[in-house]
C-alpha cells in the first residue's frame, strides 16, 4: 500500500534541545494515526516541518511518495495538508463562512461570489456532519464550534492529509465524543489523519497506529488495538507508569485544623451578585480536600478570597491565626501556599530565569537578601536544588527563561518554589491541565507526599477523576454555594457527584 | 562544536545589535549627504565623523555637556521602561527641575556658596519628582495613559515654569529669567580650563555615577527585584503580594528625579545660566527616548548610547562648513538617530540571516 505522507530521516535543532532526532514516521493513507509523546518529545516541532512552519536541518519529505520541499504553510496547503492548530487561527469578528474562505475567497467578475461559497461551505457540512451556523460571528460560538470551522477550513481547501494538533484539550467531555465522531467519519471518506496527543483514552477510543516519541526519538510504532494503555503509557514515559494513584502511608498525626472557612462571601462588583455565598468549611493537617464543580460556579474567587487577592466578608483562619483582613503578602508567609491557575499570568515571570523565578515569594527573606541586596550566588545555589530535585528539565540550566520552559517544567518549576518554602497549606488549582501523564503523574504525587507528611492541601480540579482518586474528602460548589462538605469518595460515585455538581442534589441555602 | 556555535547565533548579544545598529544610522545618513550635494558629500561625512574633535576640547566639551544630559534623561526612560511605564514627560520633568532650581539659586542669596548650588539642585530634583509621580499616581490609580498625562505634563509644566519666572525673576529686557547666582553654579571641577568656552562641569560624573546606580538598583537589590516583577507581569507581582501601585508610583518618582535633576544641572551651569520665556517644551530631553532605545534600557549602555548621539548631535554642525544648509544637517542628524533605534529590528533579524546561511553550509 502506498504512504501518504514520509518523513525521513528528519532531524531539527534548537537551542540547548534536539527536537526531532532522526525520525522515521510513515501514514498510509485513510489511516487515523496517533502522536503520543510527553510535552517537548518533538510531536508539534515534527508537525509544524511537515506544515511548513519551520524547516527541518536534514531529512526528507515524501507525499504520496514523491519528494518534495516544504518551506511555508502554503507548499503544504497546495500538497493537501491541513492542520488544526491547538490554539485556534480564527479571525474572531468575521462570521463562520467569512472565516473558512478567507485565502481563497471564489469570485465572479472580480467580486466576491458568497452564494457559491456558501453553497459548497454548506455541501462539505452536511457530507461530514460538521454542525454549524454560517452566518454566526466566531467569537459568539462556543468552541466546539470553533474546532468545527476550523475543520471545514482544511476540507473547504481540499486537504487529503489533516493534522490535530491536541485536538481535545480545550473540549468539554461531550464535545471530545462528538468530535471523535467526525474524525472517524472524515477517515471512512478516506482522508488521512495526523492525532497529536498525550491522552491516553483518546487515542485507544480513536487511532489504528500510534508512534511513540520521546525526547526527539520514536521510540516504535503499534497497533492500537492490540496495546494496552499500560503499555502506550510506558513506551511514552520511559518506565512503568501507575495510571491509577497510590497514596501510600496516611498522615497518622494529630488532627488539627489548618484552614477554616466562615461564612465568606465574595460579592461581583458589577451585579451585585455573590460570587461565593456563605462558604464555610474546615480542612485538617494531612488531608487532601477537593473542590469539585463545573466551571465558573465560584472556584476562583473563593480561592482569592483565601489568598487574600480580591476582597471578601466572613472570616478566614490559617492555623488558628484570624487572617481575615490581612494582605497577600502576610498570608503568604504565614502557612498559605497557592499553586495558581494559571501559570503562565500568575504563577511566572516569563522573561525571568529560572534562578530569578525560584524566588518570587521569598526574596524579602534574610537568605536571599541582605540590606536590600540579593544574595545572587545563594538563589543560584537554591535554584540548581530545585532544579535537581524537582527534574525541571532547561535547555540552559538556571538561566533558562521561563517562558522558553514546556508547560509541565514550568508547572514544576512553580510546584517546587511553593513546596519548598515554608507552609502549612497547600492551595493547587488546576494544577495538571494541559500537562502530560508524566509530568501529572509528578504533581499527583507531591500533593500526596504534602498530604502525608501532614500538610493540608485544598486540590481544586474540573477533573473528576482527579477529584475521585486523589481526595480524602470532596466539598462541592455549585452557584457559589458549598452543596456539599462530607462526601468521601469511596461512598460516592461519579453519577452522584455530577447531580450534586448540577445543582440538582444538596443543602440549598435559600430553601 | 556546532551547538555551541547556534547557541551563540540565538544569544545575539545586545551589544553588538546596539553597534550594527549605530553604524547602518551612519551609513543611511551618508546616504541623506550623497542625494543632497554629491560633490561635498565625502568630506560633509568628514566632519559629521571628527567634527567634535577636530575643533580641539572646546567641541569635545560640548559632546560632554549634551552626554550628561541625555545620560540622565535616558535613564529616567529605561527606568520607567522596566516598571511596565513609558515616562515621555521628559520635558515637563525638565523644566520643572529647571525651575526649581533657578528659584533657589536665584531668589535663596543668603544660602553660603556651595551650599547654595546643592540646595539648588535638590529643589530640582524634588521638582521632577512632583512632576513624574503625578504620572505614578494617575496610572496606579486611576488607570489612565501615561502617555497622554505625561505629553499634558509637558505643556503644563512650561507654562508653570514660565508663570514661576514672571512672577519672581523676569528679566523683561530679554524675555527670560534673571541669572543664577554664582554662588549656585554647578562645580566645574577644572574642566572649563580643559575645555574652555563650553559649559563642561561634574554634570557628567554624577550622570555616569548614576547609571551605574540605577544599574545595580534594578538588578542586585529587592526593589528592583519588584520593579522588574511588576514590569514584566503585574499579575505574577500581585500573587507574590508586591504593592504594585505604590512600586509604580515610586518608580514614576525616581524616572522623574533624573530628568529633573538634568534640568537643575543644566540651567545652574555658567553657559546655560537662565530659562527663556518660550511656549514650546524643550527638546533636549526627549533626546533619552532614543538613547534609551538604542541600549535597549540597559543604564550601562545608555552611558555609551548618550555619547554617541551627543557626538553625532554637536559634529553635525560642522557640516555647515561644506555648504550644507542647517536644515539638512538636522535631517542627517536625526536619520542616523532614528536608523540607530532600529535595533531590537537588527537584534531580531541578525540570528535568521545568521542561521540561513548556516544553514546552508551545514
Amino acid at each position: 500500500m502506498e504512504y501518504a505522507v514520509e518523513l525521513l530521516n528528519i532531524k531539527k535543532q534548537f537551542p540547548g534541545v534536539l527536537a526531532n532526532d532522526n525520525i522515521n514516521l510513515k501514514i498510509k493513507k485513510g489511516e487515523i494515526h496517533a502522536l503520543l509523546g510527553e510535552n517537548g518529545a518533538g510531536k508539534s516541532t515534527l508537525m509544524s516541518i511537515l506544515f511548513g512552519l519551520y524547516s527541518a536541518d536534514e531529512g526528507k519529505i515524501k507525499i504520496n511518495g514523491k519528494e518534495v520541499k516544504i518551506t511555508n504553510p502554503n507548499d503544504a496547503n497546495a500538497l493537501g495538508i491541513g492542520m488544526v492548530h491547538q490554539h485556534f487561527k480564527l479571525v474572531h469578528n468575521f462570521t463562520v463562512l467569512e472565516n473558512i474562505i478567507l485565502g481563497v475567497e471564489s469570485t465572479k467578475n472580480k467580486l466576491l461570489d458568497m452564494a457559491l461559497a456558501r453553497k459548497r461551505v454548506m455541501d462539505l457540512s452536511k457530507r461530514y456532519g460538521l454542525d454549524i451556523d454560517p452566518d454566526k460571528i466566531v467569537s459568539e460560538i462556543t468552541v466546539g464550534m470553533q474546532q468545527r470551522v476550523e475543520i471545514l477550513k482544511m476540507l473547504y481547501r481540499a486537504n487529503d492529509v489533516l493534522i490535530f494538533d491536541e485536538p481535545t484539550s480545550v473540549l468539554l467531555p461531550q464535545e471530545v465524543d462528538e468530535l471523535i465522531k467526525i474524525i472517524k467519519g472524515l477517515s471512512a471518506e478516506g482522508k488521512t489523519i495526523i492525532f497529536i496527543s498525550h491522552k491516553l483514552e483518546e487515542i485507544k477510543r480513536l487511532a489504528d497506529v500510534c508512534t511513540v516519541l520521546r525526547r526527539g526519538k520514536v521510540i516504535g510504532t503499534v497497533c492500537v488495538a492490540t496495546t494496552t494503555k499500560e503499555q502506550m503509557a510506558e513506551m511514552m514515559v520511559g518506565r512503568k507508569v501507575l495510571l491509577r494513584v497510590d497514596k501510600g502511608e496516611g498522615y497518622k498525626g494529630e488532627k488539627r485544623p489548618i484552614l477554616q472557612v466562615k461564612n465568606l462571601c465574595v460579592e461581583d462588583k458589577e451585579t451585585g451578585k455573590l460570587k461565593v455565598d456563605h462558604a464555610t468549611f474546615t480542612i485538617n493537617a494531612g488531608e487532601i480536600i477537593s473542590l469539585a464543580g463545573v466551571d465558573n460556579n465560584g472556584q476562583k474567587q473563593l480561592v482569592e478570597a483565601i489568598t487574600g487577592i480580591i476582597p471578601s466578608t466572613g472570616e478566614i483562619f490559617l492555623c488558628g491565626e484570624n487572617v481575615t483582613g490581612q494582605k497577600i503578602r502576610y498570608r503568604n508567609t504565614h502557612g498559605l501556599s497557592h499553586i495558581p491557575e494559571d501559570r503562565q499570568r500568575h504563577g511566572l515571570v516569563m522573561e525571568f530565569s529560572i534562578s530569578e523565578n525560584s524566588i518570587l515569594q521569598e526574596y524579602f527573606i534574610e537568605e536571599f537578601q541582605r540590606n536590600g541586596f540579593i544574595k545572587k550566588t545563594v538563589v543560584d545555589k537554591y535554584a540548581d536544588e530545585l532544579i535537581e530535585e524537582y527534574d525541571i528539565r532547561a535547555g540552559m540550566g538556571r538561566e533558562t527563561t521561563a517562558g522558553s520552559l514546556s508547560g509541565g517544567n514550568q508547572q514544576k518549576l512553580i510546584l517546587a518554589r511553593e513546596l519548598e518554602r515554608e507552609h502549612e497549606l497547600v492551595i493547587a488549582v488546576q494544577s495538571t491541565r494541559g500537562l502530560d501523564v508524566g509530568a501529572t503523574e509528578f504533581v499527583q504525587k507531591q500533593l500526596i507526599a504534602q498530604r502525608n507528611a501532614g500538610k493540608a492541601v485544598f486540590l481544586i480540579s474540573l477533573e473528576l477523576e482527579e477529584v475521585m482518586s486523589l481526595s480524602d474528602r470532596i466539598l462541592v460548589i455549585h452557584d457559589g454555594k458549598i452543596v456539599a462538605s462530607d462526601l468521601i469518595p469511596s461512598e460516592i460515585d461519579m453519577t452522584e457527584l455530577g447531580m450534586y455538581m448540577a445543582g440538582s442534589k444538596g443543602v440549598n441555602n435559600n430553601a | 562544536m556546532r551547538k555551541t556555535k547556534r547557541t551563540w547565533i540565538d544569544n545575539f548579544p545586545d551589544l553588538t545589535a546596539s553597534l550594527i545598529a549605530c553604524i547602518i544610522g551612519l551609513l543611511i545618513g551618508f546616504l541623506v549627504l550623497v542625494v543632497t550635494s554629491p560633490e561635498n558629500s565625502i568630506k560633509g561625512f568628514g566632519a559629521l565623523l571628527t567634527g567634535a574633535v577636530s575643533g580641539g576640547l572646546s567641541d569635545f566639551g560640548n559632546v560632554i555637556v549634551y552626554a550628561g544630559i541625555y545620560i540622565l534623561c535616558g535613564l529616567s526612560v529605561g527606568f520607567a521602561g522596566r516598571t511596565g511605564v513609558f515616562n515621555i514627560g521628559l520635558s515637563g520633568q525638565f523644566i520643572m527641575g529647571g525651575v526649581a532650581a533657578l528659584y533657589v539659586g536665584i531668589t535663596w542669596t543668603w544660602l553660603p556658596p556651595g551650599i547654595h548650588c546643592l540646595v539648588a539642585i535638590l529643589a530640582g530634583v524634588l521638582g521632577g519628582v512632583v512632576w513624574g509621580s503625578i504620572i505614578g499616581v494617575l496610572t496606579a490609580f486611576s488607570n489612565i495613559s501615561e502617555i497622554v498625562v505625561g505629553i499634558l505634563l509637558n505643556y503644563i509644566g512650561v507654562y508653570v515654569a514660565n508663570m514661576i519666572i514672571l512672577a519672581n525673576f523676569y528679566d523683561s529686557y530679554a524675555n527670560r529669567s534673571q541669572a543664577v547666582r554664582t554662588s549656585a553654579l554647578v562645580p566645574t571641577m577644572g574642566m572649563e580650563k580643559i575645555f574652555p568656552g563650553t559649559g563642561a562641569d561634574i554634570t557628567i560624573v554624577v550622570a555616569i555615577l548614576l547609571a551605574i546606580a540605577i544599574y545595580v538598583l534594578l538588578n542586585k537589590t529587592t526593589f528592583g527585584y519588584e520593579i522588574r516583577t511588576c514590569g514584566f507581569n503585574k499579575e505574577a507581582g500581585i500573587y507574590s503580594g508586591i504593592n504594585a501601585k505604590k512600586n509604580i508610583i515610586l518608580s514614576m518618582a525616581i524616572s522623574g528625579a533624573l530628568p529633573g535633576l538634568a534640568g537643575a544641572m543644566f540651567y545652574l551651569s555658567s553657559s546655560y545660566n537662565y530659562i527663556q520665556i518660550i511656549d514650546s517644551a524643550p527638546a533636549i530631553p526627549m533626546k533619552g527616548i532614543v538613547v534609551s532605545l538604542v541600549a535597549m534600557g540597559n543604564p550601562i549602555g545608555i552611558i555609551f548610547s548618550a555619547f554617541f548621539i551627543a557626538y553625532i548631535t554637536v559634529s553635525g554642525l560642522d557640516m555647515q562648513l561644506y555648504g550644507y544648509v542647517p536644515e539638512i544637517v538636522d535631517v542627517v542628524t536625526s536619520v542616523i538617530i532614528y536608523c540607530t533605534a532600529f535595533v531590537i529590528l537588527i537584534k531580531k533579524a541578525i540570528p535568521m540571516i545568521l542561521r540561513k546561511t548556516h544553514d546552508r553550509e551545514g
